[in-house]
């Protein structure tokens, strides 16, 4: 294991973090820019990369921008990324009551607690989860595939039917081109732009970047002021703080983690539960919503352990925990690795030295998120629109192009991002999309070679429902699609409980 | 920067998923489309997943149509915009504009192409007057932009980007 340290640790690898730390938190702290968008737009830099270094600089990007940001949400009451939104609710009125400073090294404290949390339990869960999954085989990927797919569109907002649309649509985007296992060409309609099949990341960039950039291009860009001044970082008396609230931090990093597991809920929902989860438990709830230490810590905490167990069904299964992994997936498709079970063997030395290369990272955000902070914050949001539109536009041209050096996949990422904004405007999230066109190949090929030796055995009905994994997996996939109908209950037994009391 | 809308008032509307139903009849029809193409593959391998997911679509979007007409309306809150009413006019441009880019590219070059719509978007998504001393830094700042962006990718990334068919015929 200390190879993969030391490996971890070359200055390349350590400027590649800390670049990626500062990338991803000046991108995230600017309002209506997302997490996923930040290592969407930088992806195509990392292309021409050693493999290890790349997924060290994706993960930095990552972790940087979930930290950016608590920025925008403690000092503008505007979550600088969706997983910030609880930040706002104690963040704020912190700012307001002239402790802004203090919130924000509060923040980067928690934010680096959660990050470790998360890359902790990635290095202990990771490893034995993929022994387990060594044991899968074809038909469980495809129910695997069907799982991740009915737990996204459970999870993601809108209706479940509408989440199950947007990944059978995925699912189809994902066969056009060349077909998987035959290789025939599909659903291309003549067209020499589709032959190719749709590149998942430029489809990524698209289907992320083009409804943000839609939606910033609307409006005015409002006059943003800094609430309360700030004196200075206030670290010990953060650490103080953050000391005294060890079983909050160390709650919500776990439920972070673990909510990053799922595949599809990021770090608003796991910002969220966390939230209430602190409240909850603490002794005078009442603090909550009026400036409570507790509310950012929760929130930053949790938001940032789901950067590490996102990666925990990414790395195992090809599966992504969260939006922005789906994008650091199809990078490393570029990069020609099979991701799955096997790569923890056969790529041990690249999966180790990325998830120490994570640690690092999380390790540098303490210093270089406090800086930032302090000097350059005020700087980052005074970038007029007029610039930072045509910026990410272009990014998005440039990176959607440089993947295959295909003309064809640009035009393909404008067409699904225009589509993306239309859909998601009637409630159609983009996530069941992207878990779809990802997961398609994976479904496919599971499906295809199931069926074969099911018909060759005679035996179809067997070899989809007659092995224990999947009969396991069928269930959860059960589970996933009735948990929006059992949650409704409950809370509406709940209403009826408050109502009569 | 931020993209939230401000709103002056709320009112109540009773609302039919009329978006809905509209996405839900297009997946029909793509639906419909790509079923009809896989009737032309002859090898089952390429065909059988592809029905199974086209058969899935087709049924929810069925499903969400008759679901969506039979309830009755849902009581909602609309938010009415204020000043800050986003434009849809700009929307439609910024994404015309980087299609007609991305025509343009194999034509007139990554860096032509590039730099009009940077400035295009600028235009695009400046919302004040602009005063000569802005115009001048501004493109200043795009073309370093641009070339700064296209010196990384063509000579330190090695991508090849598009020179464009009319400058390699001159």
């Amino acid at each position: 294991m200390l190879e993969y340290l030391f490996d971890a640790l070359t200055p390349l690898n350590l400027l590649l973090a800390l670049a990626g730390v500062v990338a991803g938190t000046v991108i995230g702290s600017l309002p209506g820019l997302t997490a996923t968008m930040a290592v969407a737009v930088l992806v195509p830099i990392t292309f021409t990369m050693p493999v290890t270094s790349a997924l060290i600089m994706l993960g930095a990007i990552y972790t940087g921008a979930i930290y950016g940001g608590a920025y925008a949400a403690i000092l503008l009451n505007t979550p600088g990324t969706p997983s910030a939104i609880a930040t706002t609710f104690d963040g704020y009125p912190m700012a307001k009551r002239g402790d802004g400073d203090l919130a924000i090294t509060l923040a980067c404290i928690a934010s680096v607690v959660g990050g470790l949390v998360g890359a902790f339990f990635l290095l202990v869960l990771a490893p034995p989860l993929a022994k387990v999954a060594l044991a899968f085989g074809p038909s469980e990927y495809f129910w695997l595939a069907l799982f991740g797919l009915t737990l996204i569109a459970a999870l993601s907002t809108g209706n479940l039917i509408k989440g199950l649309m947007g990944g059978c649509f995925g699912l189809l985007l994902a066969s056009v081109g060349s077909a998987a296992v035959s290789g025939d060409i599909r659903f291309t309609f003549g067209s020499t732009t589709m032959i190719g099949g749709i590149e998942t990341v430029s489809a990524l960039i698209g289907l992320y970047c083009i409804p943000v950039l839609i939606d910033l291009v609307a409006v005015s860009g409002q006059h943003l002021t800094i609430t309360g001044e700030q004196r200075g970082y206030r670290l010990k008396e953060a650490l103080a703080i953050s000391w005294k609230s060890k079983f909050n931090l160390a709650r919500s990093s776990v439920i972070g983690t673990f909510v990053g597991i799922l595949p599809g809920a990021g770090g608003s929902i796991a910002g969220l539960v966390a939230y209430n989860e602190a409240r909850r438990a603490a002794r005078d709830s009442s603090k909550f919503g009026h400036g409570a230490p507790e509310g950012v810590q929760a929130t930053e905490s949790a938001n940032n352990a789901t950067v590490g167990g996102g990666f925990v069904p990414t790395l195992v299964l090809g599966i992504p925990g969260t939006p922005p992994d789906a994008v650091i997936l199809g990078a490393l498709l570029v990069h020609g690795l099979r991701i799955g079970p096997d790569m923890f063997n056969s790529e041990g030395s690249i999966v180790y030295t990325f998830i120490f290369g994570l640690i690092i990272a999380t390790l540098l955000m303490l210093p270089a998120g406090l800086i930032i902070g302090r000097y350059a914050y005020k700087s980052i949001i005074t970038v007029p629109k007029a610039l930072l539109v045509p910026t990410v536009a272009f990014m998005t041209l440039i990176g959607a192009y440089s993947i295959r050096n295909s003309v064809s996949d640009v035009f393909i990422m404008l067409v699904l991002g225009g589509l993306s904004w239309i859909l998601n405007r009637f409630g159609f999230s983009p996530s069941p999309i992207v878990l779809g066109l990802i997961l398609g190949s994976i479904a496919e090929e599971g499906f295809v070679q199931s069926w074969t030796i099911g018909a060759a055995t005679e035996n179809l009905f067997g070899t989809f429902f007659g092995r224990p994994i999947s009969m396991t997996i069928i269930a959860m996939i059960a589970m996933g699609m009735f948990y929006p109908l059992i949650s409704k209950r409950i809370q509406l037994k709940r209403l009826q409980k408050e109502t009569m009391e | 920067m931020s993209t939230s809308v401000s709103s002056e008032k709320v009112k109540l509307t009773t609302k039919r998923d009329i978006g809905g139903i509209v996405c839900a009849a297009l997946f029909i029809l793509i639906g419909a489309a790509c079923f009809y193409e896989t009737t032309q593959m002859t090898d089952p391998d390429s065909y059988v997943f592809p029905r199974m997911v086209i058969s899935g679509l087709m049924i929810l979007s069925f499903i969400l149509i008759v679901t969506s007409l039979s309830k009755p309306g849902t009581a909602e809150t609309e938010e009415i915009p204020g000043k800050n009413r986003p434009s849809t006019p700009r929307r439609v441009l910024l994404v015309a504009t980087l299609l007609g880019v991305t025509l343009l590219m194999p034509i007139i070059g990554f860096v032509l192409s590039g730099l009009g719509a940077f400035i295009a978007l600028m235009l695009l998504a400046q919302y004040e007057p602009w005063n000569k001393t802005k115009m001048a830094l501004y493109i200043i700042v795009s073309v370093a932009i641009v070339g700064g962006f296209y010196g990384a990718f063509s000579y330190l990334l090695h991508v090849p980007l598009p020179e464009g068919v009319l400058f390699q015929s001159l």
